[in-house]
């Protein structure tokens, strides 16, 4: 070391030669009691005027801090200890504090270079620092600071172009199964309308056999293509749930009515328990948690072989429902149960059932569970059949919510519908439904007819199809509202989406009733338009009414 | 087995070349092959295994034997650091091509290694023989990277704009591998 020097006392440091100060401190001033500077480091100078020699340091460096800080003895004194930045007219910073010794006063400082490319400007070197200091390790700091924030920006422009490289892909999905469902759809409501209308007719018993065969098959169809969209659907996060005030109880019934034919079959007891804490009304959504429980209870009459049972328990815990399905069928290897929830996965029971479906069912309960606050699992073992189970929150309806649930089975209605439908098949399902219970019904081939009849002739309801030649449903409906027209509008539409189902409401319909159309659904949502009769008494017709 | 890290700077500059050179669908080919992704963060450590994957699966793939490509790496290199704002580290060590190598072994690569504690770099010893011949001697931990100080050497003549011819002149084995090069400016 050669800045020390060796002594009897190894401890005692000396100061080192006054040619290594400068070495050591090359940015360093010296001041004497009039603040006038009387010693500057070799490179302050190329940062000083040439005549610094002896003139105040007031005129040669400004103080950026400490802030309230002043070139004078009192502020060297008062923040001593204290860092101190100053800036020469060049504009280089100073870092360093000032130190009173005797007669002098000492700037202690070195330069700060706040940037990397500042060294060019101030025309640096790396030579000019000695080794010891470490401001261009600072600055290489700062530098790889800097790349990583702009590696960062890069970063999120690339998520940012992909995340709406992915939106358009979504959307370009959901545009097409939107198509694709309408297009199957539509169809399909002419197969199962028209099965229905042949079945109500007077039929052979192999000819109903047959029909009931194609009415099978198509529903089993239709369930398919429902499983895909509600698994694109619940996919895209586009599934809402509408809660109501219903009876669960009743929604097991008649999810184990669903599957009493196909248990009936396969000589499989379905059996419930529902305790009485469970009974009364809940907000839920009978449409998913039918769905969840026909999924489930179909699932175990698949797998449960003659005289076994299924049995759904409905236990209530704090506030939630715990729905049990408990099958003593073949049960699943623990190692599978795990992955039953999983889209296209199903248990390999060696059975030549497997492949039946499509593999989303239980894919499709565990979307649905979770997006109504639920839990789903199960519990099983080879052999020893299976529990499958889910949760629901517990939330008792509200007394004026509770609603009236009449069946319609021997529901007659009095009025005139306008059907305004081009589908010649769909025409003739939704005459024969609505004939069936007494309704009148005149139909037109698109929107355009409807709003000119609309004119002429009075109708107590329209069931309007959306997609039709000339002027669609959607428009024909905007443009009756306009005009003042209040009479009660229900779309007809294949289009599954909310997004399709919104459009109509905000067009001015008052319900949307998605295609194929069931006659439970169809009568069930249009009969509040109506005077309710019971078969047998007198109807009141239009004309009595416009009469009266 | 001692991991080595190599941070992901390095990988970033391979990426620009291959990209630069050869496209980007070239690049994804050879980072999808190698296994890694496809965009690198500065500051992180890799193993150096990723990087010599990547030069040997670009090498098969380009046709391009591997030593070569080294020695387009190395020039790239002094290119890429200064184009992601290092060239004034660059300025600092020297304003002429023999400044810079007079500080080479000096104080840069001890200086980087300050402020990057994981990293292993290599050293830099630099004999001034005359004005204009210096010997560079490469010392480091990591195998087979001869061609890529070759190249770096020959990138700095051109940062610099000055003719050279770069001779290697021994390779010394060990634990630390060293390397001798000869630098001869010509103009």
């Amino acid at each position: 070391m050669k800045y020390l020097k060796s002594t009897s006392s190894p401890n005692k440091l000396h100061a080192p030669p006054a040619e290594y100060f400068d070495e050591l401190l090359p940015f360093h001033l010296v001041l004497d009691k009039q603040l006038r500077v009387i010693q500057a480091g070799h490179l302050v100078t190329r940062f000083l005027p040439a005549d610094w020699l002896g003139r105040p340091i007031s005129e040669l460096i400004t103080v950026k801090r400490p802030l309230s800080a002043k070139l004078d003895i009192d502020s060297f004194l008062l923040e001593r200890r204290r860092l101190w930045v100053c800036q020469t007219d060049h504009g280089l910073l100073l870092r360093g504090d000032w130190q009173v010794f005797g007669d002098k006063i000492f700037f202690m400082c070195t330069a700060w270079v706040p940037k990397l490319a500042d060294f060019e400007s101030l025309k640096l070197r790396i030579d000019d620092f000695p080794l010891f200091e470490s401001t261009v390790e600072h600055l290489f700091i700062i530098q790889q600071y800097e790349v990583g924030l702009q590696e960062l920006e890069q970063l999120g422009e690339q998520l940012r172009a992909q995340k709406k490289l992915a939106e358009q892909a979504s959307n370009a999905k959901t545009s097409f199964l939107a198509t694709m469902s309408h297009e199957i759809r539509t169809p399909m409501n002419g197969i199962l309308g028209m099965t229905q209308v042949l079945l109500d007719s007077g039929l052979t018993a192999d000819q109903r056999e047959i029909s009931e065969t194609i009415q099978f098959s198509a529903n089993h169809l239709l369930q398919i293509v429902n499983d895909i969209l509600d698994f694109a659907r619940l996919e895209a996060g586009r599934m809402e749930i509408s809660l109501q005030p219903l009876s669960l109880r009743r929604i097991v019934d008649e999810s184990l009515a669903i599957c009493q034919v196909p248990a009936n079959e396969k000589g499989v007891l379905l059996g419930k328990h529902v305790p009485s804490e469970a009974l009364g009304f809940f907000y839920l959504d009978p449409v998913r948690v039918r769905q969840i429980l026909v999924n489930l209870i179909g699932n175990a009459v698949k797998f449960t072989d003659l005289e076994g049972s299924v049995e759904v328990n409905v236990s209530v815990i704090e506030d939630k429902f715990r729905i049990e399905v408990v099958d003593t069928g073949c049960g699943i290897e623990s190692a599978e149960a795990e992955a039953m929830f999983e889209p296209f996965k199903q248990a390999d029971t060696g059975s030549s059932r497997r492949g039946e479906g499509t593999g989303l069912g239980l894919a499709i309960c565990a979307k649905i569970v979770q997006a109504i606050d639920g839990e789903i699992g199960v519990n099983s073992e080879l052999g020893t059949g299976s529990v499958f189970w889910f949760t629901l929150p517990r939330v008792v309806a509200e007394f004026e919510d509770v609603p009236q649930l009449d069946g319609i089975e021997d529901l007659r209605l009095s009025g005139i519908v306008l059907l305004v439908e081009d589908n010649l098949v769909n025409q003739k399902v939704a005459e024969a439904y609505l004939g069936k219970v007494g309704l009148d019904v005149v139909t037109v081939n698109n929107g355009q007819e409807a709003i000119d009849l609309i004119y002429k002739q009075q109708f107590d309801l329209v069931l309007m199809d959306c997609h039709m030649p000339v002027l669609g449903g959607i428009e024909a409906t905007r443009r009756l509202r306009q005009y003042g027209c209040e009479v009660p509008i229900i779309a007809l539409t294949a289009d599954v989406l909310d997004d399709a189902k919104d459009a109509c409401i905000a067009a001015g319909m008052n319900d949307v009733i998605t295609k194929p159309v069931r006659r439970q659904e169809l009568l069930s949502r249009i009969r509040n338009y109506f005077p309710k009769y019971s078969a047998g008494n007198f109807v009141l017709s239009r004309s009595a009414k416009n009469s009266s | 087995m001692l991991v080595r890290f190599m941070y992901g700077m390095v990988n970033k500059a391979i990426r620009d070349l291959i990209v630069e050179g050869f496209g980007e669908p070239c690049w994804i080919e050879i980072a999808d092959h190698v296994g890694v992704d496809h965009h690198f963060i500065s500051m992180q450590g890799y193993d150096d295994k990723v990087t010599y994957d990547l030069v040997n699966r670009a090498s098969e793939l380009l046709d391009v034997p591997s030593d070569e490509l080294l020695r387009q790496f190395g020039s790239y290199w002094i290119r890429f650091t200064a184009s992601e704002g290092y060239g004034s580290l660059i300025s600092l060590f020297g304003e002429t091509l023999g400044e810079f190598l007079e500080h080479l072994g000096n104080d840069l690569h001890a200086r980087i290694a300050m402020t990057m504690p994981d990293l292993q770099p290599p050293e830099f010893h630099t004999e001034k023989l005359s004005e204009t011949l210096f010997r560079v001697h490469y010392s480091s931990h990591r195998v087979g990277l001869k061609p890529m100080v070759h190249g770096v050497l020959e990138g700095l003549a051109l940062r610099f704009d000055e003719n050279v011819e770069v001779t290697h002149i021994e390779s010394v084995k060990g634990e630390v591998v060293g390397e001798v090069f000869e630098i001869h400016i010509l103009s």
